[in-house]
């Protein structure tokens, strides 16, 4: 099969996204991270709580407050420079060429709004359709998600749905401009197992028909197996792994990508063998610290980890921030 | 069978909904219906269903917080339904409960020492302040917390180091039941093995027998002997761990564990997608209340509820589809 070098959508380099705290100082969520995502691609960003994934996806969209925290680095977006484009040309990228599915839906939906409204409004804003054409291309979006009775939704509220259904309504909604790049942050994290299914099927549709990269945004490695054409692990800000799919999940470098795995019970493993858990707690940002700030939960730390933060090491097609590699080149 | 530790028979809880006339209640939500099995002294029984199948609410009417609306609960022969007041509190020594939300089920108010004490010195365990005080130290130690902790407030503990304290509260007491609802749903991965592999250590270590309430099919499986699979108050399926999974039976049960994302990329699992969503409990379809989303569905199954059936031993099923192999009609 011949493989087409697809196009490069985003680029992504030395973002660091700090938070001012309550004492004048601040804390760095995340730290010089570099990411690349080609067209009709996914993307999976991979962590646990507090590694800084989410905060990555919101300041691609701009949408971290000023007042909260300050960004460095460059977001290279079809060849703009997010970070230098205006709010009003900003505006017009969000929801049209770029758009967002966040994790709880009902809390972001508008309550007081119908869904044919909250629709319409997306495709109002982003384009010159007539009122009537606005409402045949809604009930078209809805039909392409999956909803039965497209018609009737129109006209009901938010709270009128179960969650699997809003998640339908918030991908419609993210979909309506076919947007280039789709973020979606936790998508089916509140969703049931035979929901989520859906909705992951769903996704990979619509990927499918309009050619849409997408960055997910996950916790749950299934979830990455599933959908992602490469993966990046993140933890404590950073970037620590980085392959293709297969590769990651089938012969992981980094100690904590193969904790992560190892922690996880296997669905098809007949064995009742105890879980190999990672030892401690995710670390709090706000200590700063030494050396590599997986050391003290990683079992296969020796003295130069505590001395000093690894830098990506290039090992085989993936990029590993662990000293083990120290043989390897240097990415980053 | 005979050294059944829990033995529920016909278990319901019905929550009214809305009121008429005269607070007469035309609408009920059955949260729990008509759902019978048997706990071994030792084994942990898995029950697993998405959310608003019934199966917190059924962890809570076997302690009575949530009081059954008809049914048996026995435990140690005795039936829990009938106790009193104090009885009850007696009861609740032997019967533990874990919670999902270590967050909110610690008294952000009060050190981890008062609250460990407070459950030692409610059930009358240890004689003195100062034995309770020794007592609390080991508890820390055996749930991997260390004695210099018991001074500190939950707000300085992470999630999982707060699963542990609600863990070592429930095992204070020592009981013999432990009911944990979604005990690691909070966690994070890595620290979600490490809560697993403590429920497991202390299993062996003061021989508990669990119930053990999850929505994740993979986690359920870790931990348990025998797994109950439930779905909109019912009990569809119940057999042993092996059992269920080599020959998953109900079609729900079939659809659930098809939708669990596999591990390995090069798995394409032959994926059964439920149509729809489930039915509100409010007004669950006729007949059988799987079978607007079944893919096996028959004439009979708008009409009529399944009874249970016991198709091989231990391996129990609610599905018209093995009507056949009936030795029991109609429950």
């Amino acid at each position: 099969m011949a493989v087409v070098e697809e196009k490069e959508l985003l680029r992504v380099e030395q973002l660091c996204i700090n938070f001012k705290t309550e004492d004048g100082g601040h804390i760095q969520a995340v730290k010089q991270l570099n990411l690349t995502i080609k067209e009709g691609e996914t993307l999976a960003l991979v962590g646990e709580s507090g590694c800084g994934k989410s905060v990555t996806s919101l300041s691609l969209m701009r949408l971290i407050p000023k007042n909260a925290g300050f960004t460095e680095g460059k977001i290279m977006f079809e060849g703009k420079d997010l970070n230098h484009v205006s709010e009003r040309e900003m505006r017009s990228i969000r929801g049209n060429s770029m758009s967002m599915i966040f994790q709880e839906p009902m809390t972001s939906l508008n309550p007081v709004h119908k869904i044919g409204k909250q629709i319409g409004e997306v495709i109002y804003l982003h384009s010159s359709l007539s009122k009537s054409e606005i409402k045949e291309k809604t009930i078209e979006m809805l039909k392409k998600v999956g909803i039965p009775r497209a018609e009737k939704i129109m006209d009901e509220y938010p709270h009128q749905l179960s969650g699997g259904m809003r998640q339908r309504v918030m991908i419609a909604m993210a979909m309506a401009c076919t947007p280039k790049l789709l973020i979606a942050d936790e998508p089916t994290t509140a969703l049931d197992v035979t929901i989520q299914a859906q909705i992951l099927e769903l996704m990979n549709e619509l990927k499918q028909d309009y050619h849409t990269a997408i960055l997910l945004i996950t916790h749950d490695l299934g979830v990455v197996a599933e959908m992602a054409d490469r993966v990046m692990v993140m933890y404590y800000g950073q970037i620590v792994e980085q392959a293709d799919v297969r590769t990651l999940l089938k012969s992981p470098k980094h100690p904590y990508t193969n904790g992560l795995l190892k922690s996880v019970p296997d669905m098809d493993d007949e064995s009742d063998k105890p879980l190999v858990p990672i030892m401690g707690n995710v670390p709090n940002l706000g200590v700063i610290q030494a050396g590599c700030p997986f050391y003290a939960r990683c079992p296969q730390a020796f003295q130069k980890c505590h001395l000093d933060n690894p830098p990506l090491f290039k090992v085989g097609e993936q990029a590993v921030r662990c000293w083990l590699y120290e043989s390897q080149e240097v990415i980053a | 069978m005979r050294d059944a530790l829990l033995d529920v028979k016909e278990l319901k809880v019905y929550f009214p909904v809305g009121s008429g006339l005269f607070r007469r209640h035309s609408h009920f939500v059955k949260a729990v219906d008509d759902i019978s099995f048997q706990v071994k002294k030792g084994e942990t029984l898995g029950i697993v269903g998405e959310s608003g199948c019934g199966k917190s609410t059924m962890g809570r009417s076997i302690l009575r917080l949530i009081e059954p609306t008809s049914g048996s609960v026995q435990f140690k022969g005795h039936e829990v339904t009938a106790l009193t007041k104090s009885e009850l509190r007696r009861l609740r020594r032997d019967i533990q409960i874990v919670f999902q939300d270590p967050y909110a089920s610690l008294n952000p108010q009060l050190t981890i020492e008062s609250i460990l004490g407070e459950a030692l010195s409610t059930h009358q365990i240890g004689n003195s302040a100062k034995e309770r005080k020794e007592m609390v130290a080991e508890l820390l130690q055996n749930v991997g917390l260390s004695p210099r902790h018991a001074g500190r407030y939950p707000h300085e503990f992470s999630g999982g180091q707060r699963q542990r304290i609600g863990i070592a509260r429930a095992i204070a007491v020592n009981p013999a039941l432990i009911i944990a609802d979604e005990p690691v749903s909070a966690l994070d991965v890595s620290v979600q093995a490490q809560i697993l592999n403590l429920f497991q250590h202390l299993k062996n270590t003061y021989e508990l027998t669990y119930i053990f309430i999850a929505h994740d099919l993979s986690v359920v499986k870790h931990v348990s002997d025998r797994i109950g699979v439930m779905y909109l108050g019912k009990m569809v399926e119940l057999a042993g761990k092996k059992q269920l999974f080599q020959r998953p039976l109900h079609p729900y049960t079939q659809a659930l564990m098809s939708a669990i994302p596999s591990l390995d990329p090069d798995v394409k699992k032959e994926r059964i997608i439920l149509k729809g969503d489930v039915p509100s409990p409010i007004a669950p379809p006729k007949g059988c209340y799987f079978h607007p989303r079944c893919q096996y569905r028959m004439e009979v199954c708008e009409h009529l509820k399944p009874p249970e059936i016991e198709v091989e031993p231990g391996h129990f099923v609610s599905c018209h589809l093995y009507d056949a192999k009936a030795t029991v009609t109609e429950k």
